[in-house]
């Protein structure tokens, strides 16, 4: 038990920590929120980097299971250093925080606005118990979650066949998107299996974290109108949102049915966690670019972790997100006549295009 | 194959991505903010004339995999997109007017859309693992603590015995129920077993252990064969092979 509250922690409060640099100061309480999700992301992209070229040389899971946790320590106290420095020098000078205060608090007081909330909180429990004690039988767990529960000590990544048990020859194309064994690493810490971590733990945290990238995508849309007295808005978003998700089972395809069947695969992580992340930070970009003002440093640190992290979840993702990332920063040169978006969008694309030249190498 | 029947089974049952379509052409004559243009509006509709352009199905196809080229898909934000639109409609209409249209889009996105719990694939889980409870049995049964040991499941059970043991192997797996032929398995899968060849084939690839259901017919007896049954878990019966090295 206390080896899972032990894990829990390092899923909320390390990536919190490690994001929190990188949270814009006007986000008046969505900072942490923002810093859970994006730190989580950092993590992740720092993931891959690190264990990419290991599993492609040989390394087995225990050296980068080490390796991964002498980078997070690294980015755990860069980080902090980032985040108390700042804070010091303004402690001295007296200046604030930085944010504008335009935002409403997330729950307002009238009924109705209330009554949303409930409506909202109801939703989500509902998917939240569904998410603990229903099994979805989805074929493609035999392979990513037979790697997550193979993933012990000496034995070597991506080198054994997950159906069968049978050694094989590298599988590099699989080899390029290890989110299962950072599902590994997870389990281990938690102390549960591979199996309970991939079917319990892991739809948990996809769903908190796709439904915390939903709200700030709704706080920022509606970040105007809250400021009319219009609190309802966010509430009434969430909901809907939350009701799509349920009945997303339109189609086997949907995001939304990749959710709630398959959250432990890196695909569904894509397409629920990394696509929205995108979403908002292109929304933080724009909004930038409307104002007239200079993208800030962060948002580009930000997007590069975005970009790499969708490695880490399907050897596709990199290809999708670089054309997302490459349409939008496009419409917004043309729009704005910002034109040296194009060098930081570019820079961004680093990881996912190294990846994409192994994947077609390999 | 090209795009469009890829669209037509991301569609699949509902009209939610038809709605979708709706939403987008509203923002693209209602929304005046440049920025929500740019991602709601402009980079969709980008995307939609990439997907159905058949230059780019063709590199896509070139370079990677056509079938999961509805991946493309996903880059649109259905989820946001609507939400947003109909919450922009619900706050320009006043009084009952608001309410009457938030409750008809919630009742026209719910029966448009189908309850993604409402597959035969969803089951009661019965453990923590969210495994079948016959298969952490049996596996629990078999397994010995730091060694591998080889055994011939039966096909509905293939998906599951890897996932809850790395100690467990077997000489199919799932790859047999997608495209790949294993004589065991087509063997093991009749309801009357041949138990003569069945042995052979199990004992050819030096299998320890194998689990048959209780309902199918034998020709034989698995004790002739130097097998003893071990254990029974629910349908299922555990038969050792004591000839095995692994038992000497």
């Amino acid at each position: 038990m206390i080896k899972i509250l032990l894990a829990c922690a390092g899923i909320t409060i390390f990536p919190w920590v490690v994001g929190r640099p990188l949270a814009p100061s006007r986000e008046r309480g969505g900072r942490l929120l923002f810093s859970w999700i994006y730190g989580q992301l950092v993590l992740w992209a720092a993931f891959l980097v690190l264990s990419v070229p290991m599993i492609l040389i040989g390394k087995n899971y225990a050296q980068v299971r080490t390796a991964y946790a002498y980078v997070c320590v690294a980015l755990f106290v860069i980080a902090c250093g980032a985040t108390l420095f700042p804070w010091l020098r303004r402690r001295k000078t007296g200046e604030g925080a930085g944010a504008d205060g335009k935002m409403e608090p997330w729950f307002g007081k009238k009924r109705w606005t209330q009554a949303l909330w409930i409506a909202f909180a109801c939703i989500l429990l509902v998917q939240v118990l569904c998410a603990l004690f229903l099994a979805y039988e989805d074929g493609d767990d035999a392979y990513y979650v037979a790697i997550t529960t193979y993933c012990q000590g000496e034995k070597p990544l991506y080198r054994i066949i997950p159906y069968t048990g049978f050694t094989t020859e590298l599988q590099a194309r699989h080899a390029l998107a290890p989110f299962p064994v950072w599902v590994a690493i997870l389990a281990e810490a938690s102390g549960l299996s591979g199996a309970a971590t991939s079917h319990v733990m892991m739809p948990l945290l996809v769903l908190l974290m796709t439904y915390g990238l939903y709200a700030l995508i709704g706080r920022r849309l509606f970040q105007t109108q809250t400021e009319q007295g219009k609190g309802w808005t966010l509430p009434l978003f969430l909901c809907f949102v939350a009701l799509l998700i349920m009945f997303g089972g339109y189609s086997i395809y949907s995001p939304e049915n990749f959710l709630v069947v398959r959250a432990a695969q890196g695909k569904a992580v894509l397409a629920n966690v990394v696509i929205p992340a995108l979403v908002y930070a292109m929304m933080l970009l724009l909004e930038a670019l409307e104002k007239q003002e200079k993208v800030p440093s962060r948002l580009w640190v930000v997007l590069f972790a975005i970009m790499t992290t969708s490695c880490l979840c399907s050897s596709l993702g990199g290809f999708l997100l670089c054309i997302f990332l490459g349409l939008t920063v496009f419409c917004a040169c043309i729009c704005y006549h910002r034109w040296k978006l194009m060098v930081g969008a570019c820079v961004t694309m680093l990881v996912p295009m190294v990846v994409a030249a192994l994947y077609m190498i390999l | 194959m090209n795009a469009l029947p890829l669209f037509r089974e991301y569609m699949g049952v509902g009209l939610l991505i038809i709605w979708y379509l709706v939403a987008l052409l509203h923002l693209f004559w209602t929304e005046k903010r440049k920025d929500r243009r740019i991602l709601f509006v402009y980079v969709p509709l980008i995307l939609l004339v990439l997907f159905f352009n058949p230059l780019c199905f063709l590199i896509f196809q070139r370079l990677l995999d056509e079938e999961i080229f509805y991946r493309m898909l996903w880059l649109l934000p259905v989820t946001m997109t609507l939400g947003y639109d109909v919450v922009r409609i619900c706050q320009e209409l006043q009084g009952k007017k608001r309410v009457t249209f938030g409750a008809a889009a919630v009742i026209l996105l719910t029966i448009s859309g189908r309850l993604v719990y409402d597959s035969p694939y969803f089951s009661k889980a019965e453990n923590i693992h969210h495994v079948p409870q016959e298969v952490v049995e049996i596996c629990d049964c078999i397994e010995v603590p730091g060694i591998e040991v080889l055994a011939a499941f039966p096909p509905e059970m293939l998906h599951f015995v890897r996932q809850y043991s790395s100690t467990i192997c077997m000489p199919y797996g799932r790859e047999v129920l997608l495209d790949e032929f294993s004589e065991l398995e087509f063997v093991m899968h009749y309801q009357q077993v041949d138990v003569a060849r069945l042995a052979e084939l199990a004992k050819a690839q030096n299998c320890h252990y194998i689990i048959l259901s209780a309902q199918k017919e034998l020709t034989g007896r698995m004790e002739d064969y130097d097998y003893e049954m071990i254990k029974r878990v629910g349908d299922y019966l555990v038969y050792r092979d004591n000839s095995s090295d692994f038992y000497q």
